[in-house]
């Protein structure tokens, strides 16, 4: 007999009934491993794909101006663009940058030339290009041939490829080519005196929306000017419609969950005359509950972390995130995202909520319900009866 | 039942660690170049589309004909 509170032989005894029925538990396993997993990579993902976006843009330009004129976007006279933006209040650090998409051997590239002084702790795998040399991404190290890269966007060029940016960085520089300025200027077919636009941090970052009617007003030439909060709401917004998705994921996982508690429910019934035995030899209710809430999670406990921690795999851990991001998204590409560490464990409670609860308040209270009735009913039920 | 729980300890742990060690300053090397070369979003998406480069994408400006990329990708 077993003596209450000892939990030690109830969990030897409750291994003991679950390796009687190893193929039912193990199909539980499965099913409670799957629903988790399933729920777990569709929240996880758009959970860190909002972070990601929302930790990066921080350091992106406050503001960019670009030129337009009746045939699109046109070239910016770098030093009178600064002028003209520093004459603004509020205007810090106005950045003519030269950049532009070239078609490179796989597709379309993002070409920039650096005005900025990188530290040498950040430069320590690399040299900064000099003319004829580039520095490339992770996308394209591995397609590269001889070192050598063809580009071509108004002009086509030949670089040298010196260096490869190292793999922490993949989030901002997976595929673009950092050359020199002079090299891109000749690429983008700009002048000298030339820049694509004009980037610039603001002194109160909300100023944003306000002060966008004096900068325009300050420039010489029609402009177009891009905020910052704009760009992140556009993310904030793909993010939280793949959170949509995610909800609509589970939507079938939650039929699923309902039908494991029906199976519980089902096991309960048939295993009446069992309980019944165990009461007319001395058992007392509280052992049977405490037997199967035990049983229960020595079962759903394992289904659970390794529901967790293969989902938690698959979205943060390159390559498998890459896959997971295609999947999710629909076949953008993703090399990876940052992994937020409040909104993750965040994230795992809600799905040990949402599935471990119910799973586990299905067990306890179909277990009260039969083991409340007589034993003598309860050795009744059995089928030669 | 050793096995259930061993399982369930260590994958917890593992998760913890991971947590811990990974999520400080995941960010700052992507982040400090994305400063640096200026860029307007992450490499998130790929390049020539609006998402990637947000500052192309006005009403006026007909996309199709973006001046330096030979085609559209």
């Amino acid at each position: 007999m077993i003596r209450p509170g000892h939990y030690y032989s109830l969990a030897v005894w409750s291994a003991r009934e679950i390796q009687r029925q190893a193929g039912r538990n193990i199909l539980m396993f499965v099913s409670l491993f799957s629903l988790v997993f399933l729920v777990a990579t569709a929240l996880f993902f758009s959970q860190a794909l909002d972070a990601t976006w929302k930790q990066l843009l921080e350091k992106a330009p406050d503001i960019v101006i670009r030129r337009i004129d009746g045939g699109g976007w046109a070239p910016i006279p770098a030093d009178e663009a600064v002028r003209c933006a520093t004459r603004v209040p509020g205007v810090i650090d106005p950045t003519p940058r030269l950049w532009g998409v070239a078609t490179g051997p796989n597709g379309p590239l993002t070409v920039v030339a650096s005005p900025a002084v990188v530290p040498d702790e950040m430069m320590a795998p690399l040299k900064p290009p000099s003319e004829g040399q580039a520095v490339v991404g992770q996308a394209l190290a591995d397609k590269i041939q001889d070192k050598v890269l063809n580009l071509t966007a108004m002009n086509s060029l030949r670089l040298e490829v010196t260096g490869t940016f190292p793999a922490p960085t993949l989030l901002a520089t997976h595929d673009v080519v950092w050359t020199s300025a002079t090299d891109a200027r000749y690429l983008l077919g700009l002048l000298p005196h030339q820049a694509s636009d004009l980037a610039i941090h603001l002194f109160r970052r909300e100023e944003e929306q306000a002060i966008q009617a004096d900068l325009a007003a300050a420039f010489p030439w029609p402009v177009s000017i891009t905020d910052r909060s704009t760009s992140a709401l556009r993310h904030h917004t793909l993010a939280t419609r793949l959170s949509g998705i995610a909800v609509v994921v589970c939507i079938p996982a939650l039929l699923a969950l309902l039908l494991i508690i029906t199976g519980v429910v089902v096991d309960s019934n048939n295993r009446r005359n069992h309980w019944g035995l165990l009461l007319s030899m001395g058992w007392t209710i509280r052992d049977l509950v405490h037997l199967q809430v035990v049983k229960a999670l020595i079962i759903g406990i394992p289904a659970l972390f390794c529901g967790l921690a293969s989902a938690y795999a698959a979205v943060f851990y390159p390559p498998a995130a890459g896959v997971t991001a295609f999947w999710m998204t629909g076949g953008e590409r993703l090399p990876m995202v940052i992994l937020n560490r409040d909104g993750v464990v965040i994230t795992m409670l809600e799905i040990a909520a949402m599935i471990g609860l119910p799973y586990l308040a299905a067990v306890f209270l179909t277990c009260v319900r039969t083991v409340a009735n007589d034993p003598w009913d309860l050795l009744q039920a059995d089928s030669w009866n | 039942m050793a096995i259930a729980i061993g399982a369930s300890v260590l994958i917890a742990f593992g998760l913890a660690a991971d947590l811990l060690l990974r999520c400080p300053h995941q960010d700052n090397d992507a982040g400090f170049w994305i400063q640096a070369l200026s860029l307007s979003s992450p490499a998130l998406q790929g390049a020539g589309t609006s998402g990637r480069h947000p500052e192309m994408s006005h009403p006026a400006v007909d996309l199709r004909f973006a001046a330096g990329l030979e085609q559209m990708p």
